[in-house]
């Protein structure tokens, strides 16, 4: 009994934190190159939502056996069962958790609180318990589905709100400060032709070409900003090319760090906001270990799991100590920027790191957020599966 | 008359005045250059071009009311000699590609004006064309790409703006279907993974602009 409720408690937690979030929408999806991959994860989620209702059966025949040797009070009863409808609701959705209300009522009603007395009369008591009890599941259940939707609708709103922050940003940056540059190159450019030949202008002419590297190192962060970072869906590729960028960050003396970049699970679609993030907070993070750490090895591990996505960078260098990851001291290592990345995409991120011990960093996202696609989102269509090709935002 | 000749007289295009001063000045130290007179969109390029019919025409792409490629191809429909070179801040093969056949002789980004203006103004004055070495690298890339039709564009556009199907059938008079059918062809094309993937795509390649 206590593993039981241990076990319904812990997918209780675990479903509050990942409320399922439609990110990208489905049509596309399955028209797009990675479409049948697509259609099987449908289903997949799909029987993992019947699984989940059936784990709500088991835990409602449970209740209803281990408590009729206990003798427990039907309000307790009831609170079990309300226990499991809100299990359900969070894990098969609506419909699931509707029918599983009225198979409680019944076994309530069958084995502890008879509507009919033995003498045959009605049990007006039981008939408010019966009452009571369906309002407040049933409450409970269209509370889910309405914080679900609205978390939703709020998240792909945020998504695409940034989305359009960005883009006017960049057309601003482009606009006023990149083409004032282009043109103050110009100018210097002029006055660079009218000094004589001398060290004066050589100098001059170092200076500008540094500009101009500058300058275009800023255009291409503005362009960046106006699309998206990685041009590829692949992460790993984008991250394996990072390496070249980095590795000159080492200091001259030192050999460069081995690095290596493995992949487990098959690679899924990422909403394009979502991967920008990720891939900055790996590039913040290799960049960590590469300038700073003093490695001789740095690993990347990414894994697409079923539940979740998971990026894992390590190094064996001389790490951080513990007080300055607690404080994250403002714009050093950029952890502050990490994490604040982090929980804007709704990511949990940790970081282990002791002196001389090397560091870790880990980024969990729940597939829901990752992949865009959820169990119980397709749990809520259990009883009209058909519907899913016609979902659009 | 013949010392006359030799000079090239230039026209400016640009809306940013600041860039424009900026080619004043690096031209105005050119013997061999003058600035005949300057415009800050694609309707003054058209008109200062009758008045002064410019040796070389430098012209800039994004600019309000009238843009570079319009106003290019007013111009060389009227004055096929007219020598018009392309000054612009992105790559993007499309666009590379759209202004070429607008009647562009040379494409140069602004990034490299400090060292290439000059001597590709000498050349495409001379009668040659120009592309820079990472402009043609681009060009070859995509050379043999199916093109999008310019009903998708239009849809890749409307898709950009952060429309979904419904709103785009709407805007287009077509059924949701035929959309539907459109953003398939455009993934297919580019290559791309779902519609935000094709707008960037789109938008480094110069298909569409913001």
């Amino acid at each position: 009994m206590g593993a039981v409720s241990r076990a319904l408690e812990g997918y209780w937690i675990y479903s509050a934190l990942t409320l399922p979030r439609n990110i990208m929408r489905i049509d596309d999806r399955h028209s797009a190159s990675h479409g049948p991959q697509s259609a099987e994860t449908g289903s997949n989620a799909y029987w993992r939502a019947i699984i989940h209702l059936l784990f709500g059966l088991i835990g409602l025949a449970l209740i209803t056996f281990a408590a009729i040797p206990l003798h427990l009070q039907p309000g307790a009863i009831s609170l079990l069962y309300l226990i499991v409808v809100v299990f359900v609701s969070l894990r098969a959705g609506f419909a699931s958790s509707v029918a599983v209300s009225l198979i409680a009522v019944f076994c309530l009603n069958y084995y502890f609180l008879p509507l009919l007395s033995s003498s045959g009369t009605r049990n007006p008591l039981a008939i408010v318990a019966t009452g009571a009890f369906l309002i407040t599941a049933w409450v409970i259940t269209g509370m889910v589905a309405r914080v679900r939707k609205l978390t939703e609708a709020q998240l792909t709103l945020r998504f695409e709100e940034r989305l359009a922050e960005r883009t006017r940003i960049a057309r601003e940056l482009h606009d006023t400060l990149l083409q004032s540059f282009q043109a103050l190159m110009l100018h210097f450019q002029a006055v660079n032709d009218l000094l004589p030949p001398g060290k004066a202008k050589d100098a001059l002419e170092k200076v500008l070409d540094r500009a101009d590297q500058a300058i275009v190192e800023g255009r291409d962060a503005i362009q960046n900003l106006r699309s998206s970072t990685t041009f590829t869906n692949e992460l790993a590729q984008a991250i394996t090319a990072l390496r070249e960028e980095l590795a000159g960050a080492t200091d001259g003396e030192r050999e460069a760090a081995t690095f290596r970049v493995s992949v487990e699970g098959t690679p899924r679609d990422l909403h394009p906001i979502l991967r920008d993030d990720i891939y900055r907070i790996a590039r913040e993070a290799l960049r960590n270990a590469f300038s700073h750490a003093q490695a001789s090895k740095i690993e990347a591990d990414i894994m697409y799991g079923e539940r979740r996505f998971r990026l894992r960078i390590r190094d064996d260098g001389k790490g951080i100590d513990p007080k300055l990851l607690d404080l994250g001291r403002s714009g050093h290592w950029g952890l502050p920027g990490m994490r604040e990345r982090a929980q804007q995409i709704g990511a949990q991120l940790d970081m282990w790191s002791e002196v001389g011990a090397g560091t870790e960093v880990e980024l969990r996202i729940p597939g829901s957020i990752a992949y865009g696609t959820s169990a119980r989102r397709s749990g809520f269509r259990l009883f009209h599966k058909k519907k899913e090709g016609a979902d659009e935002r | 008359m013949s010392a006359d000749r030799a000079i090239i007289r230039i026209l400016s295009v640009d809306d940013h005045p600041l860039l424009r001063e900026g080619v004043a000045a690096l031209l105005a130290s050119q013997p061999d250059m003058t600035l005949v007179a300057e415009a800050s969109n694609g309707r003054e390029a058209i008109e200062q071009f009758r008045i002064h019919r410019p040796d070389v025409t430098l012209m800039d792409l994004q600019m309000p009311e009238v843009n570079g490629v319009d106003a290019m191809i007013a111009i060389c429909g009227e004055f096929p000699e007219a020598r018009i070179i392309v000054l612009t801040t992105y790559t993007g093969d499309v666009q590379v590609l759209r202004a070429l056949k607008a009647g562009a002789r040379a494409y140069l980004l602004k990034s490299l004006l400090r060292k290439e203006l000059l001597e590709t103004i000498r050349l495409v004055h001379a009668g040659q064309k120009r592309l820079l070495p990472e402009v043609a690298t681009e060009l070859a890339e995509h050379a043999i790409d199916d093109a999008l039709s310019s009903r998708e564009i239009e849809v890749l556009r409307l898709v950009s703006g952060g429309n979904a199907n419904k709103e785009i059938a709407a805007r287009l008079s077509i059924t949701e279907e035929t959309v539907k059918g459109h953003v398939k062809n455009i993934l297919a094309k580019l290559g791309a993974n779902d519609r935000t993937h094709a707008v960037t795509i789109g938008l480094k390649r110069g298909i569409i602009d913001l």
